[in-house]
């Protein structure tokens, strides 16, 4: 690990360099610390953990409270780790001892917080801020050996936690119950957290939501996206299930988006653009017929990145031009509204191969029936 | 981090409890002379925005505009396709769906004869710094910060609110009694949490987090993990129901564990049950602080202690900050107490309690 945080650093130092930075900022909120975990090797549980590199190789590691700098020492791949004891001028302090003029970017930039900015804008001056996420989200997009092994497991999970959920569903049952059975699976399969999406309805669901004291009733199309995170990597899988008899029209829906899923896990590879692959699962539902439910109001898009954080770079959506490359890990579903169905749903994580895609689970893509 | 999971119907919070807080709140913006408020929310700040609409903007964000005297509006970077969601969750009916929620917000603001008015906002520890800045770019007028007033609204609780406390607590404390019945030397942290996310979320909790210190070593409670879990070990597990939420922490000690630590933790449970009862109307943290003090010095137990306070306003991670409002009937808050007793010995104990002239426990009795 420690191999491969050195050269998380030195390419991201290189960054830094052509994008003249004279240090980077890294924020942490409590959902969004994939950055500063990348670098970092640090996962906080405080909102407002901070991350310094500087441009002449330092870096430090601010902490909130004081506990959990001791937590860091653990973990973290800081040259210093401090705690700030929930003062943002003790922190901006520390800030202004390594004399940075010039550009600081900022990671983290559309959540940072007021309060930092305009604090570190008083009292550091002949500073220049700028936003600097792209330059970690960049780096992020390719996955190592050791982060793809990671994201398999996580898939591994996600696949034990719905076999369990659909082996333990009955009508009657409310989507929040439902729930219980996932996390219990996930934590026992120590995943550390899950983001899981789900709607139950006779076919008049539009999207995925949290769950709901919904009963699950006879008839009704269950979907879901379950996303167990595993040492920091999310995977995800999306699934419907039909409770009771599957209909002709329900049957044909989930057949044109297997084949539009299938389709690009056949053709993805590195060389395509993110526009490409949306392309390919697009082009299935214009030749059936289904062109208008390609569009945003029907979906989001065809996939998506993923990796430490659920929903990464690059979208899945025609338009994006986004080189497609080995080592990227994407979640391909092509998951949208059709009018034989409702909202229907079927993803799986994909790595990029040199050869072209491979899928990192290995649950069953049928349309299931309880 | 607020995880949610769970989203209950508007429906399940009467809508005079909704009509209550909003005339609360409009009080205080009439008070401080602020004619709109602007409530930021996202999944790490969801409780103020929630308060007010019941709407969770879940992994993405929003702002609730809230005028003196015109609609109400929500914007949202959700897409327009969680609309028949949005309608069952709350009762704001102006909801807007859009990618840029600081332009659009901003927009609307611009709508008003805003000369010589103030806009209210909350939360500007976390208030994104672009949303701000479109907003202040935009907008002339004055932004004040009314999060100390809507702290001290949403520190009393209505009877409505009470009920979901005393839920949460409850859920939280039939979650310990699972913990204590599958706890024993060896099983991993991650097999304890598992047991409590079964049994939080069967009996409808929205969002969960079980931390454990698996060995009482004083690095702290924190995030379960696969190791497995010495003769003493301590659990915290925090419940949210509708929006309120309970704390309750156990330090826990197998059958086979030394006598003398036994002998400890009894000490140490017996003194914190002796201070309990400064926790009255009148008093504050810090007097409560005091008589705890005087307590552990009195057993000898060291004087390694460390104690949160928290109205429990904002999920689990607000625990750090201090109370020091005098407290009233009707509070509800979180106490944490961690006592250091040797370089490989913490014990925990933390409670939700309710005031009403002196504190409730709500989840447990002590043992």
């Amino acid at each position: 690990m420690k191999e491969e945080l050195k050269l998380r650093r030195r390419n991201f130092l290189h960054s830094m360099e052509e994008r003249g930075l004279k240090a980077v900022l890294i924020y942490a909120s409590m959902l969004r610390k994939e950055n500063l975990r990348y670098l970092t090797n640090f996962n906080p549980l405080e909102p407002g953990t901070l991350a310094l590199y500087t441009a002449s190789r330092k870096s430090v590691l601010m902490t909130p409270i004081n506990t959990e700098a001791l937590r860091a020492q653990e973990t973290a791949w800081t040259d210093e780790i401090v705690s700030f004891d929930g003062d943002i001028s003790s922190a901006v302090s520390t800030l202004k001892k390594f004399n940075i003029k010039g550009k600081l970017g900022i990671v983290g930039w559309e959540y940072v917080p007021m309060e930092w900015i305009n604090e570190i804008m008083s009292f550091i001056p002949h500073i220049e801020l700028v936003d600097a996420t792209g330059l970690v989200h960049r780096l992020r997009m390719i996955k190592s050996a050791s982060e793809v092994q990671k994201i398999t497991k996580a898939a591994q999970i996600a696949d034990a936690a719905f076999d369990y959920l659909v082996s333990n569903m009955k009508p009657g049952m409310r989507e929040y119950e439902l729930i219980a059975l996932t996390e219990y699976k996930i934590r026992q399969s120590f995943g550390e957290d899950n983001f899981q999406l789900l709607a139950s309805s006779q076919g008049e669901s539009r999207a995925m939501h949290p769950a709901t004291n919904k009963t699950i009733n006879p008839g009704d199309l269950f979907l879901t996206e379950i996303s167990p995170q595993f040492e920091g990597y999310y995977a995800q899988v999306c699934r419907t299930v039909v409770v009771g008899e599957v209909s002709k029209d329900r049957q044909k829906a989930y057949d044109i988006l297997y084949r539009a899923q299938q389709k690009g896990i056949e053709e993805v590879r590195p060389g395509m653009t993110a526009s490409d692959l949306a392309k390919v699962q697009n082009d299935v539902f214009r030749e059936d017929g289904y062109a208008e439910f390609v569009s945003e109001k029907y979906t989001r898009g065809r996939g998506h990145g993923i990796g430490l954080y659920i929903d990464e770079e690059p979208l899945l959506a025609e338009g994006n031009d986004c080189p497609l490359e080995e080592g990227m890990v994407v979640m391909i579903h092509p998951n949208t509204y059709l009018p034989l169905s409702g909202y229907i749903v079927i993803g799986d994580p994909v790595s990029i191969t040199k050869d072209g895609g491979k899928r990192l689970n290995h649950s069953e893509r049928k349309l299931i029936s309880v | 981090m607020k995880r949610g999971l769970i989203q209950w119907n508007k429906k399940e919070v009467p809508m005079e409890e909704f009509e209550s807080r909003i005339e609360k709140t409009k009080s205080l913006m009439e008070s401080q002379g602020v004619d709109i408020l602007a409530i930021y929310g996202d999944a790490c700040q969801s409780n103020n925005l929630s308060y007010l609409t019941n709407f969770f903007p879940y992994a993405d964000t929003g702002i609730f505009v809230l005028p003196m005297n015109k609609t109400p509006k929500i914007f949202t970077t959700h897409a327009y396709r969680n609309m028949p969601w949005f309608n069952t969750i709350t009762w704001v009916q102006d909801i807007v769906c859009t990618d840029d929620i600081g332009t659009e917000s901003a927009m609307y603001l611009k709508t008003f004869d805003l000369t010589g008015k103030k806009i209210g906002i909350l939360n500007t520890c976390s208030f994104p710094f672009p949303i701000y800045s479109i907003l202040k770019e935009e907008i002339s007028s004055d932004f004040i910060d009314l999060t100390k007033g809507f702290e001290k609204i949403r520190m009393v609780k209505t009877s409505v609110e009470k009920e979901f406390t005393k839920k949460a607590a409850r859920i939280a404390g039939l979650s310990l009694d699972r913990v204590k019945k599958t706890y024993r030397q060896g099983v991993s942290g991650y097999d304890l949490a598992a047991e409590v996310e079964l049994v939080s979320r069967k009996n409808g909790a929205e969002d969960v987090l079980c931390l454990i210190q698996p060995d009482n070593s004083p690095s702290g409670l924190s995030l379960p993990t696969s190791d497995p879990i010495a003769t003493m070990c301590s659990v915290e597990i925090s419940v949210e129901f509708q929006g309120c939420w309970a704390k309750l922490g156990r330090t826990l000690i197998s059958d086979d564990a030394p006598q003398e630590y036994r002998d400890q933790l009894g000490e140490f449970v017996r003194s914190y049950q002796n201070s309990v009862r400064h926790l009255r109307v009148g008093n504050s943290f810090f007097s409560w602080l005091k008589e705890l003090r005087a307590q552990y010095e009195a057993t000898g137990l060291g004087e390694n202690l460390d104690v949160y306070f928290d109205p429990g306003l904002e999920p689990y991670w607000g625990i750090h900050r201090i109370m020091d409002d005098v407290f009233q009937n009707d509070m509800v808050f979180y106490s944490k107490v961690l006592l250091r007793v040797s370089d490989t010995l913490q014990l925990v104990l933390s409670d939700t309690f309710m005031l009403k002239n002196s504190a409730i426990s709500l989840a447990v009795d002590f043992e």
